[in-house]
């Protein structure tokens, strides 16, 4: 019996779920819990209940942008697990995982904190060493992400079910 | 009873939400002073402007996950099961 390897499915719905997550890890920890930062706070400092609430309405449209990610991420899941030429391995999914996460650490990062400058990753000191930790986090996620996906690509066997 | 409760509840957090002092109507769409400078500043001259700005990154997320999908080749098939051995 001849059977497919084809890990591509899984990859693409994990690197999607990590855009979102990652995102996700940003809005909750970054802009809520620690509150180093918001969407626009370079431009708006968060100094006046008007600034906090258009921080917070961008804020909101981000999220929505990311949940909109992990839901694709979602989809694209289930519809990998169905398929029977799939290898169903946890190193391929969390790889790709970690891939996104670093997808999004270091588009976001290059986009809005450097070029863009809507914020940085702790507002009061601008540009700092934590926006460069930040993009390198990204790389290291990527590089990461990569390694895991090839190492289970190497070990998965193509047959996992039936 | 617990019915009750609920719509107590309900008509007890609705009714403490509007006659809150006005400070905590901040909300998008109150209609208050701070609501209106909030909506003045989301939807002044920089809106469309603020709204690429954000957006921006996921395009670009969408393209680095386009070109994963079409960089990763597919991996050849491979000979699993039931193999047969060669004749000897």
């Amino acid at each position: 019996m001849n059977d497919t390897h084809n890990s591509k499915p899984l990859v693409i719905a994990g690197t999607f779920l990590g855009i979102g997550m990652g995102g996700f890890v940003d809005g909750i920890l970054f802009h809520q819990i620690l509150q180093f930062h918001a969407m626009l706070s370079a431009r708006l400092p968060k100094t006046s209940i008007p600034n906090i609430e258009i921080n917070m309405f961008w804020d909101g449209l981000f999220h929505a942008l990311t949940w909109t990610m992990t839901a694709i991420g979602l989809a694209l899941l289930w519809r990998a697990v169905k398929r029977a030429d799939v290898p169903l391995a946890g190193k391929t999914l969390v790889g790709s995982l970690f891939l996104g996460w670093g997808l999004f650490n270091l588009i976001e990062g290059v986009i809005d904190h450097h070029i863009l400058n809507l914020h940085h990753v702790v507002e009061r000191l601008g540009v700092s060493v934590f926006d460069y930790s930040f993009l390198a986090s990204g790389l290291i996620f990527i590089i990461g992400g990569i390694v895991a996906i090839r190492s289970a690509n190497s070990e998965t066997p193509s047959v996992r079910r039936g | 009873m617990r019915r009750r409760l609920g719509i107590f509840l309900a008509s007890l957090f609705v009714a403490t939400a509007f006659l809150s002092p006005a400070t905590t109507f901040a909300c998008t769409l109150c209609d208050t002073d701070t609501g209106r400078q909030v909506r003045a500043g989301i939807f002044g001259e920089h809106f469309w402007s603020t709204l690429a700005g954000v957006i921006a990154p996921f395009p670009i997320m969408l393209l680095a996950v386009a070109a994963i999908h079409f960089a990763i080749p597919e991996l050849p098939k491979r000979t699993t099961t039931n193999q047969t051995n060669p004749p000897k």
